[in-house]
């Protein structure tokens, strides 16, 4: 039996959860979800290895009953993925036109690690970031 | 034969379920709180049945176990097991009896799409 391929997706809130999971198990993949940065870290360090991806946005508190949900802190769950050479796509609903720094510093962040890191707007489209996370992790097993 | 993962921190617990499930004819594998994540993925079970649920302490949290289980399950059937009195579907207060727990279990899966 193969195991499935596990992914690690951070997300605080719950609809947008069911969603996400739903998208990535109809795409073959296992799930591991959480809603804080601490509880991602936690869950990663558990799993190690078998963290294959990630998918994560932007904003979202650091830990449990976290009041900082405004914090963006999708942008520690990237360089820990960096760090760790795990792909990484962000789905964020961030509105285009308020997010001139992230697109700078996610740009930065692939231009320094030499990794793409795809980042959807405007609205969380789970569909095309699961997809565009297949796409990082067939080029990486090929 | 469908597979059973038991959570339980006691290996005493563990080895109790284990051939209690067994009895009923169900393969089992079992963990620890801090394992029990990594065998869910590893050993794709039928059920999972966690123990320990309302324990917090250094180690781990029972709560824990449970969400982290519970967040990536798609139909696998879960049961907690604790010593408090709460009232949720999946829930068992201990002492509890096995043959009830195996009840349940078994009629648990007998819907099972899986």
């Amino acid at each position: 039996m193969k195991m499935k391929k596990i992914i690690l997706i951070v997300e605080d809130l719950i609809e947008e959860q069911k969603i996400a999971k739903s998208v990535a198990v109809e795409n073959g993949f296992g799930v591991v979800m959480t809603a804080t940065l601490e509880d991602a870290f936690r869950l990663w360090k558990n799993l190690g290895d078998k963290i294959v991806g990630i998918v994560t946005d932007l904003h979202f508190p650091e830990k449990e009953n976290g009041t900082d949900a405004a914090n963006p802190n999708g942008l520690a769950v990237i360089i820990e993925a960096i760090t760790k050479n795990v792909p990484v796509v962000v789905c964020s609903n961030i509105n285009h036109h308020y997010a001139e720094y992230l697109k700078v510093v996610i740009s930065g962040l692939e231009k320094l690690s030499g990794k793409r890191i795809p980042f959807t707007m405007d609205r969380k489209d789970w569909s095309i970031a699961i997809t565009e996370l297949k796409k990082i992790i067939g080029g990486i097993t090929k | 034969m469908k597979k059973v993962l038991i959570v339980a921190k006691d290996e005493i617990i563990r080895t109790s379920l284990k051939l209690s499930f067994e009895n009923m004819k169900f393969k089992t594998v079992v963990a620890d709180h801090a394992g029990a994540l990594n065998m869910f993925f590893t050993e794709e079970p039928s059920a999972v049945v966690i123990c320990d649920y309302n324990e917090k302490n250094k180690e781990f949290k029972g709560v824990e176990t449970y969400a982290d289980i519970k967040n990536s399950a798609t139909n696998e059937i879960i049961f907690r097991l604790g010593f408090s009195k709460l009232d949720h579907a999946d829930y068992l207060q201990i002492p509890c009896d096995l043959k009830e727990l195996n009840k349940k279990l078994a009629l648990a899966m007998s819907f099972q799409q899986k």
